[in-house]
């Protein structure tokens, strides 16, 4: 009962929070909302018992990017944007067509069979013994090698392609 | 899995909020906040299969995202500095150069 109640709390704070990042006029508060709404993505983490990444997304998401881009707008002196703050035009009908693309997408998803197959790692014992940070590093350190090399590339190459864009002239 | 309904609704819900704020707003840090939003949507499914399935490829799937969010915050707010000093607003209707 307690768990209902505290996963009603989230979900509501989570779409409400990402309402108002998409509706609010002034920028800064924008990104105050969205570091809210990532708050509230990790207490839902937190209640799918996967604490790490719920941490994860606190560090990386409400800590660092967040405050970058809190950063960038005040380094910008932007509050409102200029003019109108919507495009209204042939984007909506798009908008439409979309939901109820996703609409039917969910209505197909409820067709799919009721049992998926359960094989992994993540046991409720091995949850218990070793934790999620645990297995996912023996996977990563083993299993997933190249994609994670390949991250901490992608990761060397955004850093580098960020100095040479925001350098003055060249 | 109890609640998986609950999870999977809100991550479809966060990715329709997050694609109605990419299409509508025409700042483009706010634009760039709405495609965080439907990045969050979508760990959350990732998540909640993972779960559900007991699988670790979703976890993982969900680290690699992280820092390809944090990598594309980077580059994006560079882009966003060259933009303001060419045009003097972040105004993605003023960003045409690649129209045709």
């Amino acid at each position: 009962m307690a768990e209902l109640s505290i996963l009603t709390f989230f979900v509501v704070l989570s779409v409400l929070s990402s309402l108002l990042v998409v509706c609010t006029k002034n920028i800064v508060h924008c990104a105050l909302w969205m570091i809210v709404s990532c708050i509230a993505l990790a207490g839902l983490f937190l209640l799918l018992h996967l604490q790490f990444l719920a941490i994860l997304q606190i560090i990386v998401y409400a800590g660092a990017i967040m405050m970058f881009i809190l950063y960038a707008i005040m380094m910008l002196n932007l509050r409102f944007s200029s003019g109108p703050y919507l495009l209204w035009n042939v984007k909506t009908l798009g908008l439409v067509v979309l939901v109820v693309f996703m609409v039917g997408l969910l209505g197909l998803a409820e067709l799919l069979p009721e049992t998926s197959p359960i094989s992994g790692p993540f046991t409720v014992q091995a949850l218990e013994d070793i934790g999620e940070a645990g297995i996912l590093a023996t996977r990563i350190f083993s299993d997933y090698i190249i994609a994670f090399e390949l991250v901490s590339v992608l990761l060397t190459a955004g850093v580098v392609g960020a100095l040479a864009l925001a350098k003055k002239d060249r | 899995m109890e609640y998986q309904s609950v999870f999977l609704g809100l991550g479809l819900a966060l990715f329709l909020i997050g694609t109605a704020g990419a299409l509508v707003r025409r700042t483009a840090i706010v634009v760039f906040l709405s495609i965080e939003i439907m990045l969050g949507g979508v760990n959350l499914v990732f998540l909640t299969f993972a779960r559900s399935t007991q699988s670790a490829d979703g976890a993982f799937m969900v680290m690699c995202i992280m820092a390809v969010a944090a990598v594309e915050a980077a580059v994006g707010l560079a882009i966003f500095f060259r933009m303001y000093q060419k045009t003097g607003s972040i105004d993605v209707e003023r960003f045409n150069l690649l129209k045709w």
